[in-house]
């Protein structure tokens, strides 16, 4: 009898480097207008605060696995497997997978400790975006990838961000209209707190004619504020001032 | 895996010499040591021990018990469950051959209850000892006997609700032993007896849980023994008088559990006894 074989997971460790890294330098009245830009860009990016779901899912499984896990003794080695039941849409969170859909997680575990990578499939999964308007509605189905920017040992809880890379992804997308928008991507990554959702941004792609190229990490807060971060640091503003205010 | 078929066939094999040889049966002698070699009691034979309780219900067959398991209720509140049936080979001359498969049992509810602090509330654990012994009667002082043990183990626990919560652990083992017994004078016999741990297979735990929005399965595995080779040697003294029979020896390395044939962990002195009376 040998030890359980770990699941092979596509390496997050470089793209995550690109997030703690950002490129471009930007000049403060250019600002405003990347964040504009930025969340009006995409569709899916406008339902960043449901992606919280995946957050949830990785966590709640590492925690319940720490909580259970008492790996002082021995080294384990192996996976352990995770269904997280999406929420759904009704006012409270379902824990039925038939009703909300689901996430569903590989975690690899070595010498007792959970590793950075986990890979798994969003199917069917849906919530409704509580940052948004109040009858949007998201279902998604993709791949995914998580790497937990760490290996962490169980029995500690997970605490760090996530970064997250979706692929195939179709998102269904319905607010009050019976019908929806269909949305379907080839690739889509993010980092997810507790707090907050970042993407990076290729400046190049924006088309604000910007003379200097490079990229720039786009954050969204659970508060419904919107910053910045560049290679100098992070751009907090206030919207409703206009002004923007660089914190090194 | 290949271990077990390995074994499975020996034994097969063994029985089907066993049987093939039948008709040339030997009687065992009266005051053979049974305990780590291929010898069995005559039929009719009883032996009672601090050990063991053993019967002879032919020349070749032999059922037993490990008496300690019982009395186990003392301290875990229920008793561990053990028997044994070892069948011998039976044809005449020096060589013996036998296999023995036992079983232990235990309820362990309460201890789970106890060390997790309440969460499981069923557990069990059962242990399947497979053994194939040989001996050979080198001259009439002089008997050298070699066995092959493997064990299967399994744990299982649950909570109160099993599709919320529960799952196994299982794990294997093969361990060689040697006993060399020189008679030096009737009643009295030296002993040297040496067990290595030839092979331990990974524990490989599956478990699931569930608890509101999120379901865990597990697949994962350890190594149980930090130590990649475990042994121990221990010399030692048999006295034999008519019915009554007292071995006792002391040596070094890991120390054997009796029942399962499992060495625990680490390196110490290894004090072994036995005190049983044959009729």
């Amino acid at each position: 009898m040998e030890l359980p074989r770990t699941a092979d997971v596509e390496d997050l460790s470089g793209l995550e480097r690109r997030y703690e890294n950002p490129t471009a330098t930007l000049r403060d009245n250019v600002v405003l207008r990347v964040l504009e830009t930025s969340s009006d860009s995409s569709a899916l990016t406008q339902q960043l605060d449901g992606l919280h779901v995946i957050y949830a899912a990785v966590t709640s499984a590492a925690n319940r696995l720490a909580k259970q896990g008492d790996a002082d003794a021995v080294d384990l080695h192996g996976t352990v497997e995770v269904e997280y039941a999406c929420p759904g849409y009704g006012d409270e969170p379902t824990t039925n997978v038939d009703v909300g859909g689901a996430i569903y997680l590989t975690l690899n575990v070595r010498d007792s400790y959970v590793m950075r990578g986990a890979g798994g499939l969003a199917v069917g999964c849906r919530f409704r975006v509580d940052g948004g308007d109040a009858g949007t509605r998201v279902e998604l189905n993709s791949r995914l990838t998580v790497d937990l920017g760490a290996d962490t040992r169980i029995g500690t809880k997970i605490e760090s961000m996530l970064m997250v890379r979706l692929r195939d992804i179709e998102a269904r997308i319905r607010q009050d209209a019976p019908t929806g928008l269909v949305l379907n991507y080839d690739k889509y990554d993010f980092r997810v707190g507790h707090e907050r959702i970042e993407t990076l941004i290729d400046m190049s792609t924006l088309a604000l004619g910007l003379p200097s190229f490079g990229t720039a990490v786009f954050i969204a807060s659970r508060d419904g504020s919107f910053s910045l971060r560049e290679r100098r640091g992070e751009w907090l503003c206030d919207r409703a001032e206009d002004s923007c205010e660089l914190i090194r | 895996v290949r271990v077990d078929s390995l074994i499975a066939n020996a034994g097969i094999l063994l029985l089907a010499l066993g049987l093939s040889t039948s008709a040339r049966a030997e009687k065992p002698r009266q005051d053979q040591r049974i305990e780590d070699t291929a010898y069995t009691l005559p039929g009719g034979g009883f032996s009672a021990g601090i050990m063991t309780l053993e019967a002879g219900i032919f020349d070749e067959i032999t059922i037993g018990t490990y008496l300690p398991a019982w009395f186990a209720f003392s301290v875990i509140d229920v008793p561990i469950l053990s028997g044994f049936i070892k069948l011998r080979a039976p044809w005449e001359g020096p060589l013996a051959l036998s296999v023995r498969v036992g079983a232990a049992y235990v309820d362990a509810s309460r201890v789970a209850g106890d060390v997790s602090s309440g969460r499981a509330v069923r557990a069990d654990v059962l242990a399947v000892p497979f053994e194939l012994a040989v001996s050979y009667a080198v001259s009439e002082s002089v008997t050298q006997s070699l066995e092959l043990s493997y064990v299967a183990m399994k744990v299982g626990a649950s909570e109160r609700n099993a599709a919320t919560g529960g799952g196994s652990a299982t794990t294997s083992n093969v361990s060689v032993s040697s006993l060399l017994e020189v008679r030096l004078t009737p009643t009295l016999a030296v002993t040297l007896a040496a067990r290595v741990l030839a092979f331990q297979s990974a524990a490989v735990i599956s478990a699931h849980l569930e608890r509101g929005s999120t379901r865990l399965k597990a697949n994962l595995g350890f190594r149980p023994y930090e130590q990649s080779f475990l042994w121990s040697v221990v010399p030692g003294v048999a006295l034999n008088w008519a019915h009554v029979h007292l071995e006792f020896g002391i040596g070094y390395g890991a120390y054997w559990l009796p029942m399962i044939q499992s060495p625990l962990p680490g390196s110490s002195p290894v004090p072994e006894g036995n005190l049983y009376v044959r009729f």
